[in-house]
Protein backbone atom coordinates (compact mmCIF):
# COMPACT_ATOMS: atom_id res chain seq x y z
CA UNK A 1 0.00 0.00 0.00
CA UNK A 2 1.39 3.36 -0.96
CA UNK A 3 1.27 6.49 1.13
CA UNK A 4 -1.85 8.46 0.41
CA UNK A 5 -3.73 5.49 -1.03
CA UNK A 6 -6.92 6.11 0.89
CA UNK A 7 -9.09 3.69 -1.03
CA UNK A 8 -7.30 0.57 0.17
CA UNK A 9 -6.95 1.65 3.74
CA UNK A 10 -9.43 0.86 6.40
CA UNK A 11 -9.41 2.92 9.52
CA UNK A 12 -11.33 2.00 12.60
CA UNK A 13 -11.95 5.13 14.66
CA UNK A 14 -13.39 3.13 17.53
CA UNK A 15 -10.23 1.04 17.78
CA UNK A 16 -8.20 4.24 17.53
CA UNK A 17 -10.09 5.69 20.51
CA UNK A 18 -9.31 2.56 22.54
CA UNK A 19 -5.70 2.76 21.47
CA UNK A 20 -5.41 6.37 22.57
CA UNK A 21 -7.05 5.53 25.90
CA UNK A 22 -4.45 2.81 26.42
CA UNK A 23 -1.73 5.23 25.34
CA UNK A 24 -2.85 7.56 28.11
CA UNK A 25 -2.76 4.63 30.55
CA UNK A 26 0.84 3.89 29.59
CA UNK A 27 1.56 7.61 29.85
CA UNK A 28 0.08 7.65 33.36
CA UNK A 29 2.49 4.95 34.47
CA UNK A 30 5.43 6.67 32.79
CA UNK A 31 4.54 10.01 34.36
CA UNK A 32 4.56 8.35 37.76
CA UNK A 33 7.88 6.63 37.13
CA UNK A 34 9.31 9.94 35.89
CA UNK A 35 8.53 11.41 39.30
CA UNK A 36 5.86 13.82 38.12
CA UNK A 37 3.96 15.19 41.10
CA UNK A 38 0.57 13.62 41.82
CA UNK A 39 -1.23 16.98 41.43
CA UNK A 40 0.28 17.44 37.96
CA UNK A 41 -0.67 13.91 36.97
CA UNK A 42 -4.19 14.47 38.23
CA UNK A 43 -4.45 17.75 36.32
CA UNK A 44 -3.35 15.95 33.18
CA UNK A 45 -6.18 13.49 33.71
CA UNK A 46 -3.98 10.47 34.44
CA UNK A 47 -5.09 7.54 36.57
CA UNK A 48 -2.90 6.46 39.47
CA UNK A 49 -0.18 3.88 38.71
CA UNK A 50 -1.93 0.94 40.38
CA UNK A 51 -5.01 1.48 38.29
CA UNK A 52 -2.89 1.91 35.17
CA UNK A 53 -1.15 -1.42 35.74
CA UNK A 54 -4.45 -3.20 36.41
CA UNK A 55 -6.02 -1.69 33.29
CA UNK A 56 -3.14 -2.84 31.12
CA UNK A 57 -3.19 -6.31 32.68
CA UNK A 58 -6.91 -6.62 31.93
CA UNK A 59 -6.38 -5.46 28.34
CA UNK A 60 -3.60 -7.99 27.75
CA UNK A 61 -5.56 -10.76 29.45
CA UNK A 62 -8.74 -10.06 27.47
CA UNK A 63 -6.94 -9.65 24.14
CA UNK A 64 -8.02 -6.03 23.90
CA UNK A 65 -4.56 -4.49 23.99
CA UNK A 66 -4.48 -2.04 21.06
CA UNK A 67 -0.95 -0.74 21.54
CA UNK A 68 2.20 -2.76 20.85
CA UNK A 69 3.15 -4.86 23.86
CA UNK A 70 6.60 -3.33 23.44
CA UNK A 71 5.11 -0.06 24.67
CA UNK A 72 3.92 -1.82 27.84
CA UNK A 73 7.22 -3.62 28.38
CA UNK A 74 9.12 -0.40 27.80
CA UNK A 75 6.96 1.27 30.41
CA UNK A 76 7.63 -1.49 32.95
CA UNK A 77 11.37 -1.28 32.39
CA UNK A 78 11.26 2.50 32.80
CA UNK A 79 9.32 2.03 36.02
CA UNK A 80 11.76 -0.53 37.44
CA UNK A 81 14.83 1.44 36.40
CA UNK A 82 13.59 4.80 37.64
CA UNK A 83 11.80 3.92 40.86
CA UNK A 84 12.93 0.53 42.05
CA UNK A 85 11.34 0.85 45.49
CA UNK A 86 7.94 1.85 44.11
CA UNK A 87 8.20 -0.96 41.60
CA UNK A 88 8.93 -3.55 44.32
CA UNK A 89 6.04 -2.25 46.38
CA UNK A 90 3.61 -3.15 43.58
CA UNK A 91 4.32 -6.83 43.12
CA UNK A 92 0.63 -7.65 43.65
CA UNK A 93 -0.37 -5.38 40.77
CA UNK A 94 2.56 -6.11 38.45
CA UNK A 95 2.62 -9.91 38.57
CA UNK A 96 -0.86 -10.32 37.02
CA UNK A 97 0.30 -8.06 34.17
CA UNK A 98 3.44 -10.14 33.73
CA UNK A 99 1.39 -13.34 33.82
CA UNK A 100 -0.96 -12.00 31.15
CA UNK A 101 2.01 -11.00 28.98
CA UNK A 102 3.64 -14.39 29.42
CA UNK A 103 0.42 -16.26 28.62
CA UNK A 104 -0.04 -14.26 25.42
CA UNK A 105 3.52 -15.23 24.47
CA UNK A 106 2.33 -18.82 24.03
CA UNK A 107 4.41 -20.22 26.83
CA UNK A 108 3.27 -23.77 27.67
CA UNK A 109 0.82 -23.77 30.59
CA UNK A 110 3.18 -25.79 32.78
CA UNK A 111 5.91 -23.19 32.32
CA UNK A 112 3.88 -20.07 32.98
CA UNK A 113 4.80 -19.78 36.66
CA UNK A 114 8.51 -20.09 36.02
CA UNK A 115 8.32 -17.70 33.09
CA UNK A 116 6.55 -15.06 35.18
CA UNK A 117 9.21 -15.47 37.87
CA UNK A 118 11.94 -15.04 35.27
CA UNK A 119 10.41 -11.88 33.83
CA UNK A 120 9.88 -10.54 37.35
CA UNK A 121 13.52 -11.27 38.19
CA UNK A 122 14.56 -9.51 35.00
CA UNK A 123 12.72 -6.39 36.15
CA UNK A 124 14.23 -6.80 39.62
CA UNK A 125 17.66 -6.85 37.98
CA UNK A 126 16.77 -3.62 36.21
CA UNK A 127 15.61 -2.10 39.49
CA UNK A 128 18.85 -3.21 41.14
CA UNK A 129 20.92 -1.62 38.44
CA UNK A 130 19.43 1.84 38.82
CA UNK A 131 22.07 4.35 38.06
CA UNK A 132 24.62 1.97 36.70
CA UNK A 133 25.51 4.47 33.99
CA UNK A 134 26.70 6.93 36.56
CA UNK A 135 30.38 6.01 36.80
CA UNK A 136 30.90 7.17 33.25
CA UNK A 137 34.36 8.31 34.19
CA UNK A 138 35.67 4.78 33.73
CA UNK A 139 36.51 4.86 30.08
CA UNK A 140 35.67 2.10 27.63
CA UNK A 141 33.33 0.28 29.97
CA UNK A 142 29.83 1.45 29.11
CA UNK A 143 27.15 0.14 31.43
CA UNK A 144 24.47 -2.21 30.22
CA UNK A 145 21.29 -0.31 29.51
CA UNK A 146 18.21 -1.35 31.53
CA UNK A 147 16.48 -2.60 28.39
CA UNK A 148 19.50 -4.75 27.53
CA UNK A 149 19.54 -6.15 31.04
CA UNK A 150 15.84 -6.90 30.79
CA UNK A 151 15.94 -8.67 27.43
CA UNK A 152 18.93 -10.78 28.40
CA UNK A 153 16.69 -12.54 30.89
CA UNK A 154 13.16 -12.01 29.62
CA UNK A 155 13.55 -12.59 25.87
CA UNK A 156 12.86 -16.31 26.21
CA UNK A 157 9.78 -16.31 28.47
CA UNK A 158 8.21 -13.44 26.53
CA UNK A 159 9.23 -14.80 23.11
CA UNK A 160 10.53 -11.36 22.20
CA UNK A 161 11.01 -10.70 18.51
CA UNK A 162 14.25 -9.27 17.18
CA UNK A 163 12.46 -5.96 16.65
CA UNK A 164 11.52 -5.90 20.32
CA UNK A 165 14.99 -6.89 21.45
CA UNK A 166 16.39 -4.03 19.37
CA UNK A 167 13.90 -1.55 20.82
CA UNK A 168 14.31 2.07 19.76
CA UNK A 169 16.38 4.00 22.28
CA UNK A 170 15.53 7.56 23.22
CA UNK A 171 17.78 10.38 24.37
CA UNK A 172 16.16 13.55 25.70
CA UNK A 173 19.17 15.10 27.41
CA UNK A 174 20.31 17.38 24.61
CA UNK A 175 19.69 21.10 24.98
CA UNK A 176 18.95 22.88 21.71
CA UNK A 177 19.14 26.63 21.26
CA UNK A 178 16.23 28.00 19.26
CA UNK A 179 16.35 31.79 19.18
CA UNK A 180 15.71 32.91 22.77
CA UNK A 181 14.61 29.42 23.87
CA UNK A 182 16.39 26.40 25.26
CA UNK A 183 14.45 23.48 23.84
CA UNK A 184 14.81 19.80 24.70
CA UNK A 185 16.48 17.81 21.93
CA UNK A 186 14.97 14.34 21.63
CA UNK A 187 16.58 11.71 19.43
CA UNK A 188 15.31 8.16 18.98
CA UNK A 189 17.08 5.52 16.92
CA UNK A 190 16.84 1.89 15.95
CA UNK A 191 18.13 -0.45 13.26
CA UNK A 192 16.01 -2.93 11.36
CA UNK A 193 16.19 -5.45 8.54
CA UNK A 194 13.14 -3.86 6.90
CA UNK A 195 14.12 -1.79 3.86
CA UNK A 196 13.70 2.01 3.71
CA UNK A 197 10.94 1.52 1.14
CA UNK A 198 9.02 -0.71 3.52
CA UNK A 199 9.20 1.95 6.20
CA UNK A 200 8.12 4.88 4.02
CA UNK A 201 4.81 5.14 5.89
CA UNK A 202 6.72 6.14 9.01
CA UNK A 203 7.82 9.32 7.22
CA UNK A 204 4.27 10.20 6.12
CA UNK A 205 2.54 12.14 8.90
CA UNK A 206 -0.82 11.63 7.20
CA UNK A 207 -0.59 8.00 8.31
CA UNK A 208 0.66 8.32 11.88
CA UNK A 209 -2.83 8.12 13.37
CA UNK A 210 -3.32 4.65 11.88
CA UNK A 211 -1.19 3.12 14.60
CA UNK A 212 -0.55 5.83 17.15
CA UNK A 213 -1.61 5.68 20.77
CA UNK A 214 -1.58 9.49 20.88
CA UNK A 215 -2.08 10.96 17.41
CA UNK A 216 -5.39 11.79 15.80
CA UNK A 217 -5.71 12.22 12.07
CA UNK A 218 -4.14 15.44 10.84
CA UNK A 219 -6.13 17.97 8.86
CA UNK A 220 -4.92 20.64 6.46
CA UNK A 221 -3.82 23.83 8.20
CA UNK A 222 -5.43 26.88 6.64
CA UNK A 223 -4.86 29.36 9.41
CA UNK A 224 -2.24 32.07 9.83
CA UNK A 225 0.99 31.41 7.98
CA UNK A 226 -0.45 28.65 5.82
CA UNK A 227 1.11 28.10 2.40
CA UNK A 228 -0.36 26.25 -0.57
CA UNK A 229 0.48 22.56 -0.92
CA UNK A 230 3.62 22.03 -2.92
CA UNK A 231 4.56 18.95 -4.90
CA UNK A 232 8.04 18.47 -6.17
CA UNK A 233 8.04 15.71 -8.75
CA UNK A 234 8.75 12.92 -8.80
CA UNK A 235 8.34 12.17 -5.13
CA UNK A 236 8.70 15.18 -2.86
CA UNK A 237 5.93 17.21 -1.29
CA UNK A 238 5.24 19.85 1.35
CA UNK A 239 2.05 20.16 3.36
CA UNK A 240 0.84 22.43 6.15
CA UNK A 241 -1.09 20.22 8.56
CA UNK A 242 -2.68 20.58 11.95
CA UNK A 243 -1.26 17.87 14.19
CA UNK A 244 -3.59 16.64 16.93
CA UNK A 245 -2.10 14.81 19.86
CA UNK A 246 -4.25 13.48 22.68
CA UNK A 247 -2.61 12.97 26.05
CA UNK A 248 -5.25 11.82 28.52
CA UNK A 249 -7.40 14.90 29.15
CA UNK A 250 -5.21 17.25 27.16
CA UNK A 251 -5.46 17.86 23.42
CA UNK A 252 -2.50 19.49 21.73
CA UNK A 253 -3.12 21.03 18.32
CA UNK A 254 -0.05 22.26 16.50
CA UNK A 255 0.24 23.69 12.97
CA UNK A 256 3.26 22.08 11.35
CA UNK A 257 4.89 22.31 7.94
CA UNK A 258 5.95 18.87 6.71
CA UNK A 259 8.46 18.38 3.92
CA UNK A 260 8.71 14.82 2.56
CA UNK A 261 11.33 13.48 0.21
CA UNK A 262 12.25 10.03 -1.03
CA UNK A 263 15.32 9.06 -3.00
CA UNK A 264 13.55 6.61 -5.32
CA UNK A 265 9.90 5.61 -5.19
CA UNK A 266 10.60 1.97 -6.14
CA UNK A 267 13.55 1.00 -3.99
CA UNK A 268 14.69 4.05 -2.04
CA UNK A 269 17.95 4.10 -0.17
CA UNK A 270 16.45 6.81 2.01
CA UNK A 271 13.15 8.43 2.95
CA UNK A 272 13.11 11.69 4.87
CA UNK A 273 10.70 14.05 6.56
CA UNK A 274 11.36 17.50 8.00
CA UNK A 275 8.79 19.35 10.08
CA UNK A 276 8.71 22.76 11.64
CA UNK A 277 6.10 24.65 13.64
CA UNK A 278 4.35 27.31 11.59
CA UNK A 279 3.34 29.40 14.58
CA UNK A 280 3.51 29.17 18.33
CA UNK A 281 0.52 27.84 20.22
CA UNK A 282 -0.62 28.30 23.79
CA UNK A 283 0.91 24.93 24.70
CA UNK A 284 4.09 24.78 22.63
CA UNK A 285 6.90 27.24 21.99
CA UNK A 286 9.22 25.04 19.92
CA UNK A 287 8.38 21.92 17.91
CA UNK A 288 10.50 20.86 14.95
CA UNK A 289 12.73 18.07 13.76
CA UNK A 290 13.09 15.28 11.25
CA UNK A 291 12.58 11.60 10.55
CA UNK A 292 15.15 9.74 8.53
CA UNK A 293 15.07 6.17 7.25
CA UNK A 294 18.29 5.24 5.52
CA UNK A 295 20.12 2.15 4.31
CA UNK A 296 23.42 1.76 6.13
CA UNK A 297 26.38 1.30 3.81
CA UNK A 298 29.26 0.82 6.24
CA UNK A 299 30.04 -0.26 9.78
CA UNK A 300 28.51 -3.04 11.85
CA UNK A 301 24.96 -2.35 10.61
CA UNK A 302 25.96 -2.33 6.95
CA UNK A 303 23.10 -3.52 4.76
CA UNK A 304 20.46 -2.83 7.41
CA UNK A 305 18.28 0.25 7.78
CA UNK A 306 18.82 3.00 10.30
CA UNK A 307 15.73 4.82 11.54
CA UNK A 308 16.15 8.06 13.40
CA UNK A 309 13.59 10.54 14.75
CA UNK A 310 14.56 13.99 15.99
CA UNK A 311 12.41 16.46 17.85
CA UNK A 312 13.28 19.79 19.45
CA UNK A 313 10.43 20.55 21.83
CA UNK A 314 9.65 23.20 24.40
CA UNK A 315 6.29 23.33 26.12
CA UNK A 316 4.61 26.53 27.21
CA UNK A 317 1.90 24.48 28.90
CA UNK A 318 2.74 24.66 32.62
CA UNK A 319 1.87 21.01 33.26
CA UNK A 320 3.84 19.53 30.38
CA UNK A 321 6.75 21.87 31.09
CA UNK A 322 7.12 19.99 34.39
CA UNK A 323 7.62 16.70 32.54
CA UNK A 324 10.91 17.01 30.63
CA UNK A 325 10.89 13.36 29.54
CA UNK A 326 7.35 13.49 28.14
CA UNK A 327 8.38 12.99 24.50
CA UNK A 328 10.45 9.88 25.26
CA UNK A 329 7.74 8.69 27.64
CA UNK A 330 4.79 9.10 25.30
CA UNK A 331 4.00 10.22 21.76
CA UNK A 332 7.47 10.42 20.22
CA UNK A 333 8.66 7.04 21.44
CA UNK A 334 5.30 5.53 20.53
CA UNK A 335 5.63 6.72 16.94
CA UNK A 336 9.05 5.11 16.56
CA UNK A 337 8.00 1.90 18.33
CA UNK A 338 5.11 1.65 15.87
CA UNK A 339 7.63 1.73 13.04
CA UNK A 340 9.94 -0.75 14.77
CA UNK A 341 7.31 -3.43 15.39
CA UNK A 342 5.76 -3.12 11.99
CA UNK A 343 2.63 -1.01 12.11
CA UNK A 344 4.05 1.66 9.82
CA UNK A 345 5.99 -0.72 7.66
CA UNK A 346 6.92 -4.33 7.22
CA UNK A 347 7.06 -6.37 10.38
CA UNK A 348 10.65 -7.46 10.19
CA UNK A 349 10.63 -10.67 12.16
CA UNK A 350 7.18 -12.16 11.88
CA UNK A 351 6.82 -15.65 10.53
CA UNK A 352 4.23 -14.91 7.88
CA UNK A 353 3.26 -18.55 7.40
CA UNK A 354 2.07 -18.91 10.96
CA UNK A 355 1.47 -15.31 11.86
CA UNK A 356 3.28 -15.47 15.16
CA UNK A 357 6.35 -13.72 16.37
CA UNK A 358 9.40 -15.81 15.71
CA UNK A 359 12.17 -16.21 18.19
CA UNK A 360 15.15 -14.11 17.46
CA UNK A 361 17.49 -17.00 18.02
CA UNK A 362 17.33 -20.66 18.94
CA UNK A 363 17.74 -21.58 22.60
CA UNK A 364 21.16 -23.10 21.87
CA UNK A 365 22.18 -19.91 20.12
CA UNK A 366 21.02 -17.86 23.09
CA UNK A 367 23.11 -19.98 25.45
CA UNK A 368 26.13 -19.47 23.23
CA UNK A 369 25.37 -15.78 23.05
CA UNK A 370 24.93 -15.49 26.82
CA UNK A 371 28.30 -17.18 27.34
CA UNK A 372 29.89 -14.90 24.75
CA UNK A 373 28.38 -11.83 26.36
CA UNK A 374 29.51 -12.89 29.82
CA UNK A 375 33.01 -13.46 28.46
CA UNK A 376 32.95 -10.11 26.69
CA UNK A 377 31.79 -8.36 29.87
CA UNK A 378 34.62 -9.99 31.80
CA UNK A 379 37.14 -8.97 29.17
CA UNK A 380 35.80 -5.42 29.24
CA UNK A 381 36.15 -5.40 33.01
CA UNK A 382 39.72 -6.69 32.81
CA UNK A 383 40.51 -4.00 30.25
CA UNK A 384 39.07 -1.34 32.56
CA UNK A 385 41.21 -2.57 35.47
CA UNK A 386 44.25 -2.77 33.22
CA UNK A 387 43.71 0.86 32.25
CA UNK A 388 43.38 1.83 35.88
CA UNK A 389 46.46 -0.17 36.87
CA UNK A 390 48.47 1.42 34.06
CA UNK A 391 47.45 4.85 35.21
CA UNK A 392 48.36 3.92 38.79
CA UNK A 393 51.77 2.66 37.72
CA UNK A 394 52.34 5.79 35.64
CA UNK A 395 51.38 7.89 38.61
CA UNK A 396 53.89 6.11 40.88
CA UNK A 397 56.65 6.51 38.34
CA UNK A 398 55.75 10.08 37.46
CA UNK A 399 56.92 13.43 38.72
CA UNK A 400 54.38 13.70 41.50
CA UNK A 401 53.64 10.21 42.82
CA UNK A 402 51.97 11.62 45.93
CA UNK A 403 49.37 13.64 44.02
CA UNK A 404 46.31 13.06 46.20
CA UNK A 405 43.74 14.18 43.66
CA UNK A 406 44.90 11.65 41.14
CA UNK A 407 44.93 8.83 43.66
CA UNK A 408 41.47 9.74 44.89
CA UNK A 409 40.21 9.85 41.32
CA UNK A 410 41.77 6.48 40.51
CA UNK A 411 40.41 4.91 43.68
CA UNK A 412 36.92 6.25 43.05
CA UNK A 413 37.05 4.87 39.52
CA UNK A 414 38.18 1.50 40.84
CA UNK A 415 35.29 1.43 43.31
CA UNK A 416 32.87 2.38 40.61
CA UNK A 417 34.24 -0.32 38.33
CA UNK A 418 33.99 -2.89 41.12
CA UNK A 419 30.34 -1.97 41.72
CA UNK A 420 29.65 -2.18 38.02
CA UNK A 421 31.32 -5.61 37.89
CA UNK A 422 29.14 -6.87 40.71
CA UNK A 423 26.00 -5.80 38.89
CA UNK A 424 27.22 -7.12 35.54
CA UNK A 425 28.24 -10.45 37.10
CA UNK A 426 24.76 -10.85 38.59
CA UNK A 427 23.15 -10.04 35.25
CA UNK A 428 25.42 -12.40 33.33
CA UNK A 429 24.90 -15.14 35.91
CA UNK A 430 21.12 -14.86 35.59
CA UNK A 431 21.27 -14.74 31.80
CA UNK A 432 23.49 -17.83 31.72
CA UNK A 433 21.23 -19.75 34.09
CA UNK A 434 18.21 -18.80 32.03
CA UNK A 435 19.82 -19.74 28.74
CA UNK A 436 21.23 -22.96 30.17
CA UNK A 437 17.88 -23.97 31.64
CA UNK A 438 16.14 -23.37 28.32
CA UNK A 439 18.84 -25.20 26.44
CA UNK A 440 18.55 -28.22 28.76
CA UNK A 441 14.77 -28.07 28.49
CA UNK A 442 14.86 -28.05 24.70
CA UNK A 443 16.95 -31.22 24.76
CA UNK A 444 14.68 -33.09 27.15
CA UNK A 445 11.32 -32.00 25.75
CA UNK A 446 11.33 -33.13 22.14
CA UNK A 447 8.00 -32.63 20.37
CA UNK A 448 5.92 -35.68 19.63
CA UNK A 449 6.32 -37.01 16.10
CA UNK A 450 4.02 -35.24 13.70
CA UNK A 451 3.14 -32.52 16.18
CA UNK A 452 3.92 -28.94 15.21
CA UNK A 453 4.13 -25.72 17.18
CA UNK A 454 0.71 -24.85 15.86
CA UNK A 455 -0.76 -27.76 17.73
CA UNK A 456 0.27 -26.35 21.07
CA UNK B 1 60.21 19.06 71.82
CA UNK B 2 56.52 19.18 72.68
CA UNK B 3 56.04 21.99 70.19
CA UNK B 4 57.76 20.00 67.44
CA UNK B 5 55.62 16.97 68.23
CA UNK B 6 52.48 19.10 68.30
CA UNK B 7 53.44 20.55 64.95
CA UNK B 8 54.03 17.09 63.52
CA UNK B 9 50.75 15.75 64.88
CA UNK B 10 48.94 18.85 63.72
CA UNK B 11 50.39 18.55 60.25
CA UNK B 12 49.51 14.87 60.14
CA UNK B 13 45.95 15.53 61.27
CA UNK B 14 45.54 18.35 58.78
CA UNK B 15 46.87 16.11 56.01
CA UNK B 16 44.56 13.34 57.10
CA UNK B 17 41.61 15.75 57.30
CA UNK B 18 42.36 17.07 53.83
CA UNK B 19 42.61 13.54 52.51
CA UNK B 20 39.39 12.52 54.24
CA UNK B 21 37.52 15.54 52.94
CA UNK B 22 38.74 14.89 49.43
CA UNK B 23 37.71 11.26 49.76
CA UNK B 24 34.28 12.18 51.01
CA UNK B 25 33.82 14.72 48.24
CA UNK B 26 34.92 12.18 45.65
CA UNK B 27 32.66 9.53 47.13
CA UNK B 28 29.81 12.01 47.20
CA UNK B 29 30.46 12.92 43.61
CA UNK B 30 30.25 9.26 42.65
CA UNK B 31 27.16 8.75 44.80
CA UNK B 32 25.41 11.86 43.57
CA UNK B 33 26.18 10.87 40.01
CA UNK B 34 24.84 7.45 40.87
CA UNK B 35 21.59 8.72 42.32
CA UNK B 36 21.07 11.41 39.72
CA UNK B 37 20.44 8.74 37.15
CA UNK B 38 20.17 9.97 33.62
CA UNK B 39 17.44 7.70 32.39
CA UNK B 40 18.15 8.66 28.83
CA UNK B 41 18.54 5.40 27.01
CA UNK B 42 21.20 6.47 24.58
CA UNK B 43 23.76 9.20 24.14
CA UNK B 44 22.86 9.84 20.52
CA UNK B 45 22.37 13.50 19.73
CA UNK B 46 20.80 14.80 16.59
CA UNK B 47 20.85 18.56 16.21
CA UNK B 48 23.35 20.77 14.37
CA UNK B 49 25.61 17.77 14.06
CA UNK B 50 25.79 14.48 12.18
CA UNK B 51 28.18 11.61 12.73
CA UNK B 52 29.16 9.56 9.70
CA UNK B 53 31.67 6.78 9.19
CA UNK B 54 34.40 7.62 6.70
CA UNK B 55 35.88 4.50 5.10
CA UNK B 56 39.62 4.11 5.46
CA UNK B 57 41.76 6.28 3.24
CA UNK B 58 45.02 5.21 1.63
CA UNK B 59 46.86 8.25 2.90
CA UNK B 60 46.37 10.83 5.62
CA UNK B 61 43.66 13.09 4.27
CA UNK B 62 42.41 16.54 5.17
CA UNK B 63 38.62 16.88 5.14
CA UNK B 64 36.65 19.83 3.77
CA UNK B 65 32.88 20.32 3.82
CA UNK B 66 31.22 21.29 0.57
CA UNK B 67 28.07 23.37 0.18
CA UNK B 68 25.16 22.21 2.37
CA UNK B 69 21.66 23.14 1.18
CA UNK B 70 18.09 22.51 2.35
CA UNK B 71 14.91 21.62 0.43
CA UNK B 72 14.42 25.28 -0.48
CA UNK B 73 18.01 25.57 -1.73
CA UNK B 74 19.04 27.76 1.19
CA UNK B 75 22.79 27.31 1.56
CA UNK B 76 24.76 27.38 4.78
CA UNK B 77 27.86 29.57 4.70
CA UNK B 78 30.99 27.42 4.64
CA UNK B 79 32.22 29.23 7.73
CA UNK B 80 29.31 27.72 9.65
CA UNK B 81 30.51 24.18 8.90
CA UNK B 82 33.20 22.24 10.70
CA UNK B 83 34.41 18.72 10.10
CA UNK B 84 35.97 16.95 13.06
CA UNK B 85 38.58 15.61 12.84
CA UNK B 86 39.88 17.95 10.18
CA UNK B 87 42.24 15.23 8.97
CA UNK B 88 42.08 11.45 9.12
CA UNK B 89 44.94 9.00 9.33
CA UNK B 90 45.75 6.50 6.64
CA UNK B 91 44.32 3.01 6.80
CA UNK B 92 41.58 3.40 9.40
CA UNK B 93 37.88 4.04 9.17
CA UNK B 94 37.03 7.16 11.13
CA UNK B 95 33.89 8.58 12.70
CA UNK B 96 33.55 12.06 11.31
CA UNK B 97 31.42 14.77 12.90
CA UNK B 98 29.94 17.39 10.62
CA UNK B 99 29.06 20.27 12.93
CA UNK B 100 27.02 23.35 12.08
CA UNK B 101 26.97 26.59 14.00
CA UNK B 102 23.97 28.23 12.40
CA UNK B 103 24.34 31.97 11.93
CA UNK B 104 21.46 34.31 12.73
CA UNK B 105 18.73 34.14 10.15
CA UNK B 106 19.17 30.45 9.35
CA UNK B 107 16.02 28.52 8.48
CA UNK B 108 15.49 25.25 10.34
CA UNK B 109 15.66 22.01 8.40
CA UNK B 110 17.90 19.27 7.11
CA UNK B 111 20.83 20.56 5.09
CA UNK B 112 22.52 18.04 2.84
CA UNK B 113 26.03 18.19 1.45
CA UNK B 114 29.26 16.30 0.99
CA UNK B 115 32.74 16.11 2.45
CA UNK B 116 35.74 16.39 0.13
CA UNK B 117 39.49 15.88 0.17
CA UNK B 118 41.83 18.76 -0.79
CA UNK B 119 41.77 17.73 -4.47
CA UNK B 120 38.01 18.07 -4.58
CA UNK B 121 37.31 14.34 -4.61
CA UNK B 122 34.09 13.48 -2.82
CA UNK B 123 34.67 11.27 0.22
CA UNK B 124 31.24 11.36 1.84
CA UNK B 125 28.15 12.06 -0.21
CA UNK B 126 24.70 13.05 0.98
CA UNK B 127 25.44 13.88 4.59
CA UNK B 128 22.31 15.35 6.16
CA UNK B 129 22.47 17.61 9.20
CA UNK B 130 19.33 18.80 10.97
CA UNK B 131 19.95 22.47 11.74
CA UNK B 132 17.90 24.40 14.27
CA UNK B 133 17.72 27.95 12.99
CA UNK B 134 16.09 31.04 14.41
CA UNK B 135 14.36 32.19 11.23
CA UNK B 136 10.59 31.70 11.46
CA UNK B 137 8.92 29.79 8.63
CA UNK B 138 7.77 32.04 5.77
Amino acid sequence: MEAGDETTREFDEEAAEERRAQGSTVAALNAFSAGIASEVRADLGFVDPDEAIKTLAAAVDQDTLRVPRLLVLDSLVRFASRRGDEFRAREAEIDPLLEALVRKSRVPETDVGDAVDTVHRALESVAGLSGEEAPASVEEAPAAHPWQVFVQQAAGPLQLTQAEIEKPLCNDREVVDKGPYKAIGVTVEFHTDASPGELRGFCDPRRWHECSAYQKEMTPWTGAGAMPDEDRPPDGWRRDLLEKVQLAGKDLETPLRFTYSIQDQNDPSWVHLDYVMIRRTGEIKVDEGALDVRRVTSGKHSGRTRVIAKKAILFADPLLAKWPTVACDTFWMDLVIDAAVGCLGRRATIDSTRGIATMAESKEARLDKAIDEAAAATQKSIDAYRQLAKRGAAQLAGDSPGDTDTWVELTAKTWAQAARDGAQAWTSYNALLQAFAESAESKTEQPEPGKTDNDA
Amino acid sequence: MANTLDDLVGAAVRTWATMARTWIEAANAVLVGWLDVADAESVLTGFNEEVVLLPRQQAATALHPGPFTDWDQNQLPLAALTVEPAQVNAGEATEVHVVVQPPDGTASGTYTGSVYDPTGACLLKGVGVYVVGDKPPP
